[in-house]
């Protein structure tokens, strides 16, 4: 077999090196879960990195102490998101999720499960509303709930605004039927069983957002129930649109555990992505697996500290053996 | 391409591991195929902005492959 390109085991020894750094710098073990535009997170990732956390030696009767998640994602499956967080969290006490440009969507329902938020210079979360899409489309655009609610809104305004029309030319007790006229237009485009899954689905993800918050991120305050409904609330009906960045300003002011990173560690995580996109775009890492789709990244980097101490030990009873 | 098909003893671990990611989930992704009633239909999904600069990433990827 032929060895990989002298390039690409450049490139990999590279981006190791970030990720080591960055581990050096945290001081605990790292997860990267770095998704390409192409790539969404999908329920194969649940298996990948639990498999990974299991390498670095993680069971859920020895959990790591700490662990940091670096997530780089545009979204996917909802469900997905939420399982990748619980199957995460069942093999660490204290997540810490790093978000260096952004983790948007099923990103964010993932990044709830963190005990801090870790924002880098300019990094974002997104809303966690749904959006549904064509399976057999190769167009990536789907049709947001954000937008069924601003229709919703629309179609009211608009009865409001004739009907204050028709009281301006003194027709009291006229009534207009344009916001029904308008739904059922809306419903005929998008259809009747596509507005139903809507709003089933958003159910869903304000559920597991609601049970995440309350888990982990809130654990412990007293008024936990109280504070993840606020965050949810938010993040699901607070943004004007699917396409959404919501900043550091804006999660703080949507009571979400958010820290900025200092400068440093800002560097050093833009820094891991900015490989994981070299890498990317030279075909080394994150191969298509369909037309459609990319596969992501998904690796476990362990503590330094532990593997010197690992080092140290062994060298220890080499000398003792010696001895 | 394909860094990742090639497998040999100087392969990194980093790489190694990749990988063997890839060739699992091709598999799965066959057996989907060939078997649709047992892949989820559901395509409901969280997808969030595209973003330009992305974008053009991914077409640089794309004339590559």
């Amino acid at each position: 077999m032929p060895a990989p390109s002298p390039a690409a085991i450049q490139a990999i020894e590279l981006l190791d090196a970030s990720c080591r750094r960055l581990v050096g710098f945290r001081q605990r073990p790292v997860l990267v879960m770095f998704y390409p535009v192409d790539a969404s997170i999908t329920e194969m990732d649940i298996r990948d990195a639990y498999q990974e956390l299991r390498r670095g030696g993680a069971t859920k009767e020895k959990p790591l102490q700490s662990l940091d998640l670096l997530l780089q994602t545009n979204g996917g499956d909802p469900v997905a998101g939420y399982r990748i967080a619980q199957a995460i969290r069942s093999l660490c006490r204290k997540l810490d999720v790093l978000v260096p440009e952004y983790a948007y969507s099923a990103g964010t329902l993932m990044s709830f499960s963190g005990d801090d938020i870790r924002l880098g210079d300019y990094a974002g979360l997104s809303p966690i509303d749904i959006t549904v899409t064509d399976p057999n489309s190769y167009k990536r655009e789907g049709v947001q709930l954000a937008g069924v609610d601003s229709f919703l809104e629309f179609a009211q305004g608009a009865r409001k605004q004739i009907e204050r029309a028709l009281k301006e030319l003194d027709r009291d007790g006229s009534c207009s039927t344009v916001d029904s006229d308008l739904l059922v237009q809306m419903v005929k485009e998008v259809g009747a069983l596509t507005v139903g899954k809507y709003f089933r689905e958003r159910t869903l993800t304000g559920h597991y957002a609601q049970m995440l918050l309350e888990k982990y991120m809130f654990r412990g305050e007293s008024d936990y129930q109280f504070r993840a409904g606020g965050v949810v609330s938010h993040f699901l009906f607070g943004a004007p649109s699917h396409d959404f960045h919501v900043d550091y300003a804006l999660c703080k002011d949507w009571h979400l555990q958010v820290t900025q990173m200092p400068t440093d560690e800002s560097d050093i995580t833009k820094g891991v992505v900015k490989e994981l996109r070299a890498c990317t775009i030279n075909n080394v890492i994150c191969p298509r697996l369909n037309p459609r789709l990319r596969m992501p990244f998904i690796r476990f980097y362990a503590a330094v500290s532990r593997r010197r101490n690992a080092g140290t030990a062994q060298k220890k009873s080499l000398r003792t053996r010696n001895a | 391409m394909l860094a990742l098909h090639r497998k040999s003893h100087s392969e990194p671990e980093t790489l190694r591991r990749h990988r063997e990611m890839y060739e699992d989930r091709l598999r799965y992704l066959r057996i989907m195929q060939e078997s649709p009633e047992k892949g989820g239909s559901d395509k409901v999904k969280a997808d969030a902005p595209a973003e330009q600069e992305h974008q053009h990433e991914v077409e640089l990827a794309t004339t590559e492959d």
